[in-house]
């Protein structure tokens, strides 16, 4: 019973202070945000794990783990706003070509991030970009101008 | 549930209201994290200046340092001092209550205790004073809580002054 209530208090807690971090926090991973996650991994093992290194508690708190993953999806797929809750919403950053600063600051995206995806389509300068989007995993999705 | 709706030429649930909610929640957060941090640097939540706690016998003969704010499995330790005008042919009798000693993983005394006896709801460990008849002793129980919430506790000598002290013990 121990080790699944303190599965659900972790996950809770991570999940809480992942949205609150906000949704560019460790998306573009970098070498070292996989460093932090890394760490961040260590960090949540020993309280959840306790001194129980029986494999029966590593199985119990994995299935909790992921139970609990289903349970929340299923539950997204249901109801909106608990799908929002947990998975946020998109963001348009540049609309028809317009660089919509306001919400690139409040999400902590600047230019350079939405032209770095850009380059990835192969497009070399912002007027190219039609639409960017900060999509609800984090990263930024671009749609080039039709040419011509 | 994924709702689409239509922003220009995109077919994209943008939710601008949520959004914009969602943007002051996480600022709101950042604020509470940061308070989080810096309530645990002062202490609030484990070692530190606001955690740091001591009470004494009216007399003065006994004084027991101790951790206000303690977090369970984590290694931590009280402190008693005994004047020399507590100690009492060569010998000083410490007792700590039984509930107490229920809720902690004792791991080491120092100095180690010559003798070690159950009483009534408490155990009485026995120091030896050292040759010089007024010299203090300082003793030092080493431990890690087991059970969280908050908790008082009593320590004290035999036929001499009891402190009592609370602690609030985080999961």
């Amino acid at each position: 019973m121990d080790s699944i209530v303190r599965a659900v208090v972790v996950y809770a807690v991570l999940l809480l202070l992942f949205r609150i971090a906000g949704k560019r926090s460790l998306a573009e991973i970098t070498t070292f945000d996989f460093v932090l996650l890394l760490i961040i991994a260590e960090a949540t093992q020993q309280a959840m794990i306790d001194n129980d290194n029986s494999m029966t508690n590593a199985f119990l708190v994995i299935t909790t783990l992921l139970g609990l993953d289903v349970g929340l999806s299923v539950l997204g797929q249901r109801s909106r706003i608990v799908d929002r809750l947990i998975n946020d919403v998109p963001l348009v950053l540049v609309e028809d070509g317009r660089v919509l600063k306001d919400r690139m600051t409040k999400s902590r995206v600047d230019e350079t991030d939405i032209l770095q995806s850009a380059r990835q389509e192969g497009l070399e300068r912002m007027d190219q970009v039609k639409y960017a989007v900060l999509e609800r995993s984090g990263g930024i999705s671009i749609i080039p101008k039709e040419a011509g | 549930m994924a709702d689409v709706g239509r922003t220009g030429d995109l077919e994209i649930g943008q939710a601008l209201d949520f959004q914009r909610r969602q943007w002051f929640i996480q600022r709101v957060g950042w604020v509470a994290m940061a308070l989080v941090i810096l309530s645990a640097l002062a202490g609030l939540m484990g070692a530190g200046p606001l955690s740091h706690a001591s009470v004494g016998s009216p007399e003065g003969d006994l004084r027991l340092m101790y951790p206000r704010f303690d977090r369970r499995h984590a290694p931590t330790e009280v402190r008693l001092e005994i004047a020399g005008d507590a100690i009492r042919e060569g010998e000083v009798q410490v007792w700590l209550d039984q509930a107490f000693l229920d809720r902690i993983e004792l791991e080491q005394i120092i100095p180690e205790p010559e003798e070690v006896f159950t009483g009534p709801d408490r155990e009485v460990y026995v120091f030896r004073a050292g040759s010089d008849p007024g010299q203090p002793i300082d003793v030092t129980f080493q431990f890690q809580q087991d059970a969280f919430g908050v908790h008082s506790a009593r320590v004290g000598l035999v036929d001499g002054p009891q402190l009592a002290f609370w602690q609030v013990v985080y999961p």
